[in-house]
């Protein structure tokens, strides 16, 4: 097992302490920082009736393990996507799911009255089209490129941007056909630029039981995308049967990013830049780089999401605004370092 | 404050017209004509004669024109325009997508009245200016600038004196209302005016007429320091302990808002003090930003609205 990782059990355990460590600092950070002294009474069940602990437990905790579980799907689905695709340009968005959601969620916020969502509770709207629309997209792109009989995977990526561009169009004429002087388009893109959607208890728990069981389920690409990663024909001769395995990887990322995007929004940069994080020191076997990938990225969004918290109190900056203005020249920098090696 | 606007305006007013005509002694016929109006732009926008056949564009320039008696001069309206009822089976001149300069040629319009809050206003500008019909830019950013709009629309169309009786109208309405209010200690409050779901929850910024609208009826914004983003958190709100919460939109908004989790924590989500504000009445910089104050003193003061006809 220690083997396949390619890095020490003492690395692992390093990473899931620094991944705990940034839940811990996420939980310090937001309108109002906090101690320590704050936090650690917490971890005795006895007394949470002060207002500032409703505050950490109620406000703080949801959303620090929401962004801890979106950052580890966009990270792992990006690291599948980039290794389906073989194109470090790669990122989880690529194949439909970004516009799809974005067109779900616009629906959800600008015509939540419209006669088939009447049924459902507003709250569950959102999240429900957001995550239909992100998963469908992807659907009609593969269903469309085997109805082209597109074969290989670089015709599937175009067929994935046809589908982008098509559905941003049609989001776009949604929100200005929909707005008049009080529907306020703001609302629209806030939910683009990314935030993340504070869960029920319950629905958290139903989040990160579907993440979990769905990143046990990448872990298994791992050697199909290694094989992958030699051409089509050598996986072919290893005895992969590519088509069905770029058909499955591809399902398993999209619901990933679906999950990822129903609960954060189109948070963007995450997904394309933590493979490479991880990649650049580790190397291309997919073993460690989809574990890391998922603590990585779950560590880097928990802490950027606490920045998003309390850089301009009481305001909240947008999420995926931040991952972009602090993630783009942290990444230049890195690729500057890596490439001059 | 007031009568320093006022006198402000007269004096810009005089400036503007050509013509030597007091603005409050406008007689409303073609005497005054030609006028030269300086909009929001610092355009000087000549209007030869009083205009009979107005296009006022977005729903705040279309409910002032209509407000100062001139409904059945507005000749054509944009797609999105709801109110007043008398107006709106006018042509339309288009909606967000895109205005149709040729329609408003077709229609002989010989004023347009806009806001450039869209690129698609904006794109008006040129065709207007090359088929000769005068256009008028304005921004409505705040409930003083509202009223003085109340104005330069009055004497651009010649119905100078209604605006100053619908000025007049408006502040003694506030007025009345300011010193009902005047012994009420003033509410805290989260107005909010749209939502990304569960996140992303959008506060009334500072300096806006929303802001005004607030103000005027009692309360007072926990958020007023958020002058560059108006994106709060629900955090930001428990910890901030509104005495009230306002949201621009419907009681099923209410209800929404009340489901979010853990919202139940927050006082005045526990205590039942939050009221839908109809959006029209808050959200469009026209005459009916006072019915907007009348609304949210009748929410955040319910015994004085018991009381007395606020």
């Amino acid at each position: 097992m220690t083997r396949h990782f390619g890095i020490a059990p003492a690395g692992i355990a390093l990473l899931f302490a620094a991944a705990v460590l940034s839940m811990g600092i996420a939980m310090m950070l937001g309108a109002e920082l906090l101690g320590p002294d704050r936090l650690l009474p917490l971890l005795w069940p006895a007394s949470a009736d002060h207002p500032l602990d409703r505050l950490l437990i109620d406000w703080r905790l949801p959303r620090v393990l929401t962004a801890f579980l979106v950052g580890g799907l966009l990270g792992v689905s990006g690291a599948i996507f980039q290794g389906i695709f073989r194109n470090p340009l790669a990122d989880p968005f690529l194949i439909g799911t970004a516009p799809g959601a974005a067109l779900g969620a616009t629906l959800a916020l600008l015509a939540p009255a419209l006669a088939p969502f009447q049924w459902i509770a507003p709250l569950q709207l959102l999240p429900m089209l957001a995550f239909l629309g992100a998963f469908g997209a992807t659907l009609a792109v593969l269903l469309l490129a085997r109805l082209a009989r597109v074969r290989d995977t670089a015709g599937l990526l175009l067929a994935g941007v046809a589908m982008a561009a098509f559905l941003g169009a049609l989001r776009s004429y949604l929100m200005l056909a929909l707005a008049d002087e009080t529907i306020s388009l703001q609302v629209v893109l806030s939910w683009t630029l990314g935030g993340i959607q504070i869960p029920f208890w319950r629905e958290l728990g139903l989040i990160a039981v579907v993440a979990l069981l769905l990143l046990a389920l990448a872990y298994r690409l791992a050697d199909g995308l290694d094989m992958l990663g030699l051409g089509d024909d050598v996986a072919r001769n290893m005895g992969l049967h590519v088509e069905r395995f770029v058909l499955w990887a591809t399902l398993l990322a999209s619901a990933m990013v679906a999950l990822a995007v129903t609960w954060g929004g189109t948070i963007g940069f995450v997904g394309l830049v933590v493979p490479h994080l991880v990649r650049w020191p580790l190397g291309p076997r997919h073993g460690p780089l989809l574990l890391i990938s998922a603590l990585v990225g779950g560590s880097l969004l928990t802490l950027l999401d606490g920045l998003a918290r309390s850089l301009l109190p009481p305001a909240e900056i947008p999420l995926g605004l931040l991952t972009a203005l602090i993630g783009a020249p942290f990444f230049m920098l890195l690729l500057a370092r890596h490439s001059r090696r | 404050m007031i009568l320093t606007r006022r006198q402000l305006l007269a004096g810009a007013a005089g400036l503007c017209a050509s013509a030597l005509d007091p603005l409050a002694a406008a007689p409303d016929r073609n005497a005054g004509w030609p006028r030269v109006i300086t909009d929001a732009l610092g355009r000087r926008v000549r209007i030869e004669r009083m205009p009979r056949r107005i296009v006022p564009v977005f729903s705040s320039n279309t409910e002032i024109v209509a407000a100062l008696g001139a409904a059945d001069r507005i000749a054509a309206i944009d797609g999105l325009t709801h109110y007043p009822p008398e107006i709106i089976d006018r042509p339309r001149i288009g909606n967000r997508i895109g205005f149709s300069p040729e329609r408003i040629a077709r229609l002989n319009a010989d004023l347009v009245i806009l806001t450039p809050a869209r690129h698609a206003a904006a794109q008006l500008m040129r065709p207007m200016r090359l088929a000769g019909i005068p256009l008028l830019v304005l921004e409505h950013p705040t409930l003083a600038r509202i009223l003085d709009n109340i104005a330069l629309i009055g004497h651009a169309i010649g119905n100078a004196s209604q605006a100053q009786s619908l000025i007049a109208k408006i502040e003694t309405g506030l007025d009345t209302l300011a010193g009902r209010l005047s012994s009420q200690s003033p509410r805290r409050v989260y107005f909010e005016t749209g939502a990304a779901g569960r996140s992303g929850f959008l506060s009334v910024r500072p300096d806006t007429y929303t802001d005004d609208i607030l103000r005027h009826a009692g309360g007072v914004n926990v958020f007023a320091e958020t002058d560059a983003l108006s994106q709060v958190s629900g955090e930001a709100v428990y910890r901030a302990n509104p005495d009230h919460i306002l949201v621009a939109g419907s009681q099923a908004d209410v209800a929404a808002l009340r489901a979010r989790p853990h919202w139940n924590a927050i006082p005045a989500v526990a205590a039942g003090r939050v009221d839908a504000i109809e959006r029209a009445q808050v959200l469009i910089p026209g005459p009916r930003v006072v019915e907007g104050v009348g609304s949210v003193a009748r929410a955040l003061y319910p015994d004085l609205a018991k009381a007395a006809d606020v």
